[in-house]
């Protein structure tokens, strides 16, 4: 009698063989030892490897879990790019506001105007380089078709193969598409001073950082100074663009120097083309020849060479006797014009009462001299106007709205309390350095040719955050006031309660400002605390 | 417990098991993490429609085990994905096919798992759905759109070239005495 075929023992060991076929193999193998031994080492052989395939999963790591990005995620980015355009202008004016009347001459947002003209230094930087800005915004749009295509596929092919895919592509692109710098760039750092000799000529772009920068030398190209100190004494053929507490020039300058100092002391100095100076004190001594034209805004301003265009000044003191081809506008508390100043356009000034503006008798005025009162809103007591209140219930309807969006995108922040004053003040802590660094950081990254798309981003995503930290916090405390364990109010009801009490709060007379800030760095804080951790624990995963 | 609460808590009970099946469906462990990622997103977004009475496990065993066949019906080019009934049969019937060997020991799990990897898809496919997922033949060819008999010669095929290439694997080490570590060089068994 012959045995059965392999495939039939198979089939049998494995309980699969039925009806005639499995009682005519029990026949045989009633009287074949060799297929009942058969059928008991494959039996065994199938216990052995079921054992087998499940040995080598049992330790295996199981990686997080990523929930599929949903239609919610894209809604997400679309908004953050409206949102990031629509409500950049609250932002400021809620920047603005926050800040002390005191130190109102710091703020570059106090002015509309001097952020248009913050606005015209970007646009002049970017006139500087043409080919840059058609780098940058093809970078810019390059890199959001990148991102739609990287979440499209991200979201249609979950296979880390096609993440991977996706994210090398994304790589090659940005590295393909990221603007290079027009030249090299020679760098400098150190803690203490770099001196750039007298007889040393540079042929690069100069990026020095340290405390003390000395320039005697000559430099073909541009010169990024940054420091405590700066002092440039030598001949720089491009742009001078310096940081410091203390900015000395007294040399000759090719391009445009933009200056940003607590004081700003431009002597004897060649300036090629204009003048943009952020400082408490601007010195521009007689003997200084700025071809193009200047623009300030400083506490106090003594423009006393000659400026080859016009001169703009923003401060609270604006004293000028020297010689300006063009107009003089300014916008402080007093405007001089001395009996040496030349000037050869019209003169405006914008200031606060009739008299601010001073011509001397001396003073040789081309055009006109035209003195505008500007009207400010707090002067009046706004608390009279029907106007404030309809404001004000805008205000608390464009936050709850913005707020209801915000919590029903992100969950987690429906859920934020600060338990006790030791919370709040290190949320506020948190948020001050926040507020701090990230400004800095964006600026250094903005300072560095190829950071500049990052350092707007990194200024972006900071103006979002500070105009939603109020919201969070507004939703800390509505939970804390409807606070029932048994049955938790919804998040609308406690934001609603939250954003009244807030808005309350920052239009209280004279500390009003104050609540607005720490409020504002408490909200900033709880976000910051919120990203970190969703950072770290992502980390180690 | 939110939606995404008890759905960490099932990935976490059966993500490793689930990452077996599609290791040894797919033959890659890299295919298979990506494969199980995919199968639980499957889940995820169609947990709503999940009956809790039913065992978790073995509607995500389902969904997995679809997922990847679909995977590689995608890969193929072969419009017979598990090769031709008849000539299985004759190959799992040739005299030297069913040679013995006692290769399949429990201390062998490494070597064992490293074989089943190499195996040719339309044998590895059945012996991970028999042996790991724990199908019947009739649930396998279902599955698999062959006859029941065909899953059976499949199986008897596939546990063959195991033996075989682990006794290969077994004879390089003794002779060589390379340190080769029990990956079995499967070229010389078919």
């Amino acid at each position: 009698m012959t045995c059965p075929s392999p495939v039939t023992l198979s089939m049998y060991a494995d309980g699969e063989l039925f009806g005639s076929d499995a009682a005519a193999l029990e026949r045989h193998a009633s009287a074949c030892a060799a297929c009942r031994a058969r059928i008991e080492e494959l039996r065994e052989e199938s216990v052995v490897l079921r054992a087998a395939l499940r040995h080598a999963d049992e330790l295996a790591p199981i990686p997080r879990f990523a929930p599929p990005p949903r239609a919610r995620d894209f809604v997400v980015l679309a908004l953050a790019v409206a949102l990031i355009g629509g409500f950049s202008k609250a932002f400021w004016s809620t920047v603005a506001a926050a800040i002390p009347t005191e130190l109102t001459w710091v703020s570059p947002l106090k002015s509309g105007t001097l952020f248009e003209r913050a606005v015209d230094v970007l646009a002049f930087t970017f006139y500087e380089a043409p080919t840059m800005l058609t780098a940058v915004t093809n970078f810019i749009g390059a890199a959001l078709v990148l991102a739609f295509i990287a979440w499209l596929a991200l979201s249609t092919a979950r296979p880390r193969a096609f993440a991977g895919l996706a994210a090398s592509l994304l790589a090659v692109a940005v590295a393909i598409g990221l603007p290079s710098p027009g030249h090299a760039l020679e760098l400098r750092r150190s803690n203490d001073a770099v001196t750039i000799a007298a007889g040393e000529t540079i042929d690069d772009t100069v990026l020095v950082m340290s405390r003390i920068v000395s320039v005697d030398g000559t430099i073909n190209g541009d010169l990024i100074a940054l420091g405590q100190e700066v002092t440039v004494r030598g001949n720089v053929t491009g742009n001078l663009v310096t940081a410091a507490q203390l900015v000395t020039v007294e040399g000759t300058i090719g391009g445009t120097v933009i200056g940003s100092a607590e004081t700003l002391s431009v002597t004897n100095t060649r300036i090629g083309r204009d003048l943009y100076g952020f400082a408490n004190n601007i010195e521009i001594a007689a003997g200084t020849n700025v071809s193009g034209n200047a623009v300030t805004a400083a506490n106090t301003v003594n423009l006393d060479g000659r400026v080859g265009i016009d001169f703009k000044g923003f401060g609270s003191r604006l004293n000028v006797s020297g010689a300006v081809e063009g107009d003089v506008e300014g916008h402080a508390d007093s405007i001089a014009v001395l009996s040496t100043a030349r000037i050869g356009g019209n003169v405006t000034g914008h200031v606060d009462e009739a008299g601010d503006l001073d011509i001397s008798s001396g003073a040789v005025v081309g055009g006109n001299v035209d003195e505008q009162i500007v009207e400010r809103e707090e002067r009046r007591n706004r608390y009279l106007t029907v106007r404030y209140y309809v404001d004000q219930i805008v205000r608390l309807g464009a936050a709850f709205l913005t707020g209801v969006l915000l919590l029903w995108l992100f969950p987690v922040l429906r859920s934020v309390s600060l338990p006790d004053a030791t919370a709040v003040v290190r949320s506020g802590a948190i948020g001050l350095t926040a507020a701090v660094t990230l400004p800095v950081a964006a600026l250094i990254l903005c300072v560095t040719i190829v950071g500049l798309p990052l350092g707007v981003l990194t200024f972006l995503i900071g103006a979002v955050a500070l105009y939603f930290s109020k919201t969070v916090v507004a939703q800390t405390i509505g939970r804390a006031i409807l606070r029932d364990p048994e049955n938790p109010p919804h998040f609308a009801a406690t934001l609603i309660t939250g954003l009244v009490v807030v808005i309350v709060a920052v239009n209280l007379p004279f500390i009003g400002g104050i609540a607005n800030v720490v409020l504002t760095l408490v909200g900033l804080g709880i976000i910051v605390s919120l990203v970190l951790a969703r950072f770290n624990r992502d980390a180690p995963a | 417990m939110t939606k995404e609460a008890a759905f960490a808590e099932l990935y976490a009970a059966h993500y490793r098991q689930v990452r077996g099946l599609c290791r040894q469906l797919l033959g890659s462990t890299e295919r298979g993490e990506d494969a199980a990622q995919e199968a639980f997103v499957r889940a995820y977004r169609a947990f709503d429609r999940h009956d809790p009475s039913q065992p978790f496990i073995a509607w995500i065993m389902r969904i997995a085990r679809n997922h990847c066949l679909d995977v590689l019906r995608r890969r193929s080019h072969e419009a017979k994905l598990f090769g031709d009934e008849a000539v299985e049969t004759a190959a799992a019937e040739a005299p030297a096919a069913d040679g013995l060997g006692a290769a399949l020991t429990a201390e062998r799990a490494t070597a064992v798992n490293a074989a089943v990897a190499k195996l040719p898809e339309r044998y590895r496919v059945p012996l991970a759905l028999a042996y790991y997922a724990d199908a019947d033949y009739d649930d396998i060819a279902t599955t698999l759109g062959i006859t029941r008999n065909h899953v059976g010669v499949l199986l008897c095929r596939a546990k063959q070239l195991l033996r075989q290439s682990l006794d290969d694997a077994d004879a390089a080490d003794d002779g060589a005495t390379a340190a080769r570590g029990g990956a079995a060089p499967m070229e010389g068994s078919r």
